[in-house]
């Protein structure tokens, strides 16, 4: 009976796994990446890096306030951010489909500080969140495969029920490769155990709404549409924003404001999702025309208020520099765990499948997004630094480059797996890793050379370091991989 | 510090549990030596840990303490994966 059963949990996490896991990597990798996505952000705005500390000023506010007033007289839609321990500088944003971009000024006097345009850290955000498909397909994939996640984690956990605590630290690289694969699948798997099932749940309650509309409150779980730029009403914003920014502050506490959102009728401070563990969008109301305000906007309340507890766990924008790099340990270890599972999946099948188009493209797709998804990344990272700044739509540019990259990757993956050779085609692209990797921090010091390298513990030396790192190991990685052989 | 001594006491909680185990002993080529201290380690340590982080606030001092038994997991891991490999060697030269 429960051998039966565990045949049966055998067969569904197997398939569940491997089906669920290819876009589950994609969705951990992006996701791992995401948990830094304004420093990222700030890596690709090299202009950034020469820009003395200085705090917010009401002269800068007001003459972001300015701009903002002539882009909604324009009749577009955006928001302005305000300086943060994360990212010092003002942002005027608005949303392109899959990012938050715009023009960065000067906390000092509002000017522009005319920075590349760049999706940046946010295009590994939007790949985590709807694998860059928009909000309802993308979504919805990723909220099955969030499910699918749970399932795999139910069922591995039935089938190695009895070996769970035993073998929690047994890790044996010299056995056979399909064991030790198992032995680094398990590993990896029991000890992040705690942390897959939170940010896993989590994430799938968040948007839950999105894909069972009949617990949703009616508009897909996204907040009620607001209405667009009223020109009948012509109530542009025309006073300062300074003052209701010390009134906002008076609400929220000192660096609690997070943004300002500019409607006909009202202009809003809203709360920063920086501010406390339980993320709402608690807002101060001000009038546009004398700058009044109108009124003080909590958001969910008392059970309601688990939607912001789900929220705050799940981005953890509350949390301090080092609970981030804890999610980003984590998110990548999780990363690895599935991708040892989808090796381990390939490596079952060889004996029944060796030589099949199936299996081919099965062992393709593994290795496209085990190591050609973080190649494209540092891609990215490389185009943002070789693409002409003042290139228009330098951004998406930058976005095809990524997109084409990792394309690139797939087809090489199916030709050589197709060939036979896979083991060779994962070296190549191992390498490919290492040499984007560990190229970067130079690539860096080479690029901002005009603009005042200095070497100093910031997010520059941050991303070079981790580049490097995976360049590293994604070296050592090859030379297992030749060594096997 | 407070994530720092709770890491020292996961990794020692489950290094000790490593060692608690039949097949990491053979491995390492060791005995079920002082099996009563290192249960007592893996028993007390983890709550040793777990008071240690409730100086933090919630829910960070949970996602504190749950985050350092992963990194602790792997950190002990490797250890006993080092070992059990250096183990390994002589007995594959003789």
């Amino acid at each position: 009976m429960r051998d039966t059963l565990r045949n049966r949990m055998g067969w569904l996490h197997s398939w569940v796994g491997f089906v669920s896991g290819l876009i589950l990597v994609v969705v951990f990798t992006g996701g791992t990446l995401a948990m830094f996505d304004t420093e990222i952000t700030r890596w690709m705005q090299p202009e950034l890096a020469v820009l003395p500390q200085t705090a917010l000023t009401a002269e800068a506010l007001n003459h972001a306030g300015e701009q903002m007033q002539a882009l909604q007289g324009a009749g577009q839609m955006a928001f302005l951010s305000l300086p943060s321990e994360r990212d010092p500088v003002l942002r005027i944003l608005h949303y392109d489909g899959h990012a938050f971009v715009g023009p960065a000024l000067s906390p000092r006097d509002g000017a522009d500080l005319n920075v590349r345009q760049t999706q940046g850290g946010q295009l590994f955000f939007d790949l985590h969140q709807s694998l860059y498909r928009g909000p309802v397909w993308g979504n919805m994939v990723t909220e099955i495969v969030a499910i699918g996640l749970l399932i795999a984690v139910f069922s591995g956990l039935v089938i190695h029920f009895r070996n769970l605590v035993p073998d929690l630290l047994l890790f044996r690289p010299f056995a056979a490769p399909g064991r030790s694969w198992l032995d680094a699948h398990l590993m990896a798997g029991v000890l992040m155990l705690p942390f897959i099932i939170m940010i896993t749940y989590t994430g799938a309650v968040i948007h839950g709404p999105r894909l069972f509309p009949m617990i949703s409150n009616g508009h897909g779980g996204k907040a009620a549409n607001r209405a667009g730029p009223d020109k009948a009403h012509g109530m542009a914003s025309a006073a300062p924003l300074a003052p209701m920014w010390e009134q906002a502050k008076a609400v929220f506490g000192e660096g609690n404001i997070g943004f300002i959102r500019f409607e006909p009728r009202t202009i809003s401070f809203y709360r920063s999702d920086a501010a406390d563990f339980v993320m709402t969008r608690d807002h101060v109301d001000f009038s546009p025309r004398d700058g009044r305000q109108i009124g003080v906007k909590y958001g969910e309340r008392g059970i309601q208020a688990l939607g912001g507890v789900m929220r705050g766990l799940h981005y953890a924008r509350w949390g301090t520099t080092g609970l981030r790099w804890l999610y980003f340990v984590c998110g990548a270890v999780g990363s690895a765990m599935m991708s040892a599972g989808l090796v381990l999946f390939v490596i079952k099948h060889r004996r029944a499948h060796g030589g099949t188009v199936k299996l081919a493209l099965a062992e393709a797709f593994t290795l496209s997004v085990t190591l050609g998804l973080p190649v494209a990344a540092l891609g990215f990272l490389w185009s943002n630094r070789l693409i002409a700044p003042s290139l228009a739509q330098r951004d998406l540019l930058e976005a095809k480059v990524f997109f084409l990259l990792w394309l690139c990757l797939l087809l090489h993956a199916v030709v050589r797996s197709g060939a036979g050779c896979v083991r060779a085609a994962w070296r190549e692209q191992a390498w490919a890793l290492a040499v984007l990797g560990c190229g970067l921090p130079l690539l860096d010091l080479l690029s901002r050379r005009g603009s005042g390298w200095t070497p100093q513990l910031d997010v520059y030396l941050a991303v070079d370091a981790c580049a490097f790192g995976f360049g590293v190991l994604a070296m050592w990685g090859q030379s297992m991989i030749a060594r096997d052989r | 510090m407070i994530a720092f001594v709770a890491l020292l006491c996961w990794v020692s909680a489950l290094l000790s549990h490593g060692l608690l185990q039949p097949k990491i002993q053979r491995l390492l080529g060791i005995g079920n030596r002082h099996g009563g201290l290192l249960q007592a380690v893996r028993c007390v340590l983890p709550v040793v840990a777990l008071v240690v982080c409730l100086r933090q606030s919630m829910p960070l001092a949970l996602l504190l303490w749950l985050g350092m038994f992963s990194l602790g997991g792997l950190l002990a891991g490797g250890v006993l994966t080092l070992a059990s490999v250096r183990a390994r060697k002589p007995r594959v030269g003789a």
